[in-house]
């Protein structure tokens, strides 16, 4: 096992794709930190998972095209070896490179830091990284058992666009309020009434509770109130004088990337090891 | 060329890719237009039961469906060695160019049509007529077609000089991706106010007037305004958010169709020059 892991990290350090990627995550970052208002904006965490999908289905992709999982099933390697390793060295990969991000961002951010009490920037860290560790899993697994290169290339990046539109999904789902405001007038334009409609579309009971453990599982709906808790240290009195009591539930995401990370790992080592290398 | 359109368009036909990319336009149009037939059921008299903003909304999303069918569809012609087997029956690499490029703005033109006309079709007995006025649906459509020919042409270039299937997939995506930010980025820098003013407070119960408005920092002018507003109706990102989610016609409308066929021109002449100066392997 340490053989494929060695083997592994001189293959991708040799490779100048990861240069490019650690040195994309980098500017990525720089932007993130230069464009930081009360927060950052997901749409640099979406831009950094991207170049996760592509680091991920291309080196992968060049071991099903080149027969390397091949030729280590017949250096005698199991192909449960090959799975973990694949996945070991991925994860390792992606979080230096979230890391090159987080020193690119933090410091050009530090305004928008700074206010935000310390134990709280741990906790926002270590569960940026069990995101990160379920993303490099839902990834590693897509490329895994897709053996076309460009294929899997394609349904990586389409993997966390769709990702992301699913969140935005369920938190407009989520965030829709249970009443709207009609007003009424009259022949000569004047303000007549004001009427409180309830919303049919506003989710309640049981399925706003499954949306709402949906929204933490899939690591982009989680991105939402970890961002949201950086700028909640931000906003003035008046726009802070809300319930902060939903910040308690930020504790539990990295319990929720732990379980989906689980879960695909075991589907993606299960039909892995099924599979037959060509 | 003859028959090299020909055998193309039969591989085009034969092939999955094609039907899924119809699949997924055709869907997408048909889920967009549902959930506006149910919002108008739920929220009556809430302006929800007209198709307006629908039937071009897609195009926001339609470079990602061209930069995958054309990474996969040109991409699997290259690794198979199809053009360096035509290459050997006498044909030319711009004749090989030109084919690509035709049949695949067929492809990617139908996968549009398909988009409209199931949005047009669902939304005629689900929804009410258009508020907009024909004219602008009209213009729009045609410049809509003229922006699918600038994006296919554009992803067809990018295709046809990488050699790696792998690598045109993922650069097409990126291509495609950064596109869409790049337009989303500009139209909201064009979209920023002149003046900025604070909301209204209340100080012990008493209503205070806003203060009074300030020159916004962020607010293009200039020369910079100009450089943006050109990117924006050039680029196909930001002519997708000027037809798909503006809702009007922009003055100068004419100038949409123009850039389009000024980018379908010089990617078309680069791409082909580029291609006939590679070593097919």
């Amino acid at each position: 096992m340490s053989n494929l892991l060695r083997a592994g990290l001189a293959r991708y350090l040799k490779n100048p794709l990861t240069a490019l990627v650690a040195v994309a995550s980098l500017v990525i970052g720089l932007l993130g930190g230069r464009n930081a208002v009360y927060t950052i904006d997901d749409v640099y965490l979406i831009a950094l998972f991207i170049a996760f999908a592509a680091f991920i289905s291309l080196f992968v992709g060049r071991e099903h095209g080149e027969g390397g999982f091949r030729n280590k099933a017949i250096k005698g390697y199991t192909k449960g070896q090959i799975f973990f390793s694949e996945w070991l060295l991925h994860t390792a990969f992606c979080l230096a490179i979230l890391l090159l991000f987080l020193a690119g961002f933090a410091p050009l951010a530090h305004e928008v830091l700074s206010p935000v009490p310390g134990s709280m920037l741990l906790l926002i860290a270590f569960c940026l990284v069990m995101m990160t560790v379920a993303v490099v899993t839902l990834l590693c697994v897509l490329s895994m058992l897709v053996s076309s290169r460009a294929v899997s290339a394609i349904l990586s990046v389409l993997l966390v666009i769709g990702l992301l539109f699913a969140s935005y999904a369920i938190d407009a789902a989520l965030t829709r309020p249970q009443y709207y405001l009609v007003e009424h007038y009259n022949e000569a334009g004047e303000f007549v009434s004001l009427q409180k409609i309830e919303d049919p579309r506003y989710v309640d009971g049981a399925a706003r509770t499954l949306l709402t453990h949906l929204s933490y599982t899939l690591p982009l709906g989680q991105s939402e109130p970890l961002l949201e808790s950086i700028a909640i240290w931000n906003y003035s009195n008046a726009e802070a004088d809300h319930d902060f009591s939903w910040l308690k539930s930020i504790k539990f995401l990295p319990l929720y990337s732990l379980g989906l990370t689980a879960i695909f790992g075991a589907i993606g080592y299960t039909v892995f090891r099924r599979r037959d290398l060509k | 060329m003859k028959n090299l359109l020909s055998a193309t368009f039969a591989r085009l036909f034969k092939g999955k890719l094609f039907w899924i990319g119809m699949l997924a336009m055709g869907g997408l149009g048909a889920v967009a237009t549902i959930a506006r037939a149910r919002d108008a059921y739920v929220l009556q008299d809430m302006g929800y039961d007209t198709p307006d903003g629908l039937l071009f909304i897609g195009l926001t999303y339609f470079l990602i469906t061209v930069a995958a069918f054309d990474g996969l569809f040109i991409g699997a012609e290259h690794a198979d060695g199809t053009w360096r087997n035509k290459l050997i029956v006498g044909q030319g690499k711009v004749q090989i160019y030109l084919t690509y490029l035709i049949v695949t703005t067929a492809a990617t033109m139908l996968m549009h049509l398909v988009y409209i006309g199931v949005v047009l079709g669902l939304s005629a007995p689900l929804l009410n007529p258009f508020l907009t006025p024909i004219k602008v649906n009209v213009v729009f459509f045609f410049c809509s077609l003229a922006t699918v020919v600038a994006m296919n042409a554009l992803m067809v270039t990018l295709c046809m000089l990488i050699q790696n299937r792998a690598v045109v997939a993922v650069g097409a995506m990126l291509l495609a991706i950064g596109l869409m930010m790049g337009g989303m980025a500009i139209y909201q820098m064009l979209s920023a106010p002149e003046f900025l003013s604070g909301p209204a407070t209340v100080v012990n119960g008493v209503l205070m007037p806003s203060p009074e408005p300030v020159p916004n920092p962020k607010y293009l002018t200039g020369t910079k305004r100009a450089f943006f507003q050109f990117l924006h109706e050039f680029l196909p990102g930001g002519q997708a958010i000027t037809i798909g989610m503006t809702g009007e016609l922009p003055a100068n409308v004419w100038r949409l169709p123009v850039f389009s066929a000024l980018l379908t021109l010089l990617s078309t002449l680069g791409g082909a020059w580029g291609f006939c100066r590679r070593d097919l392997k």
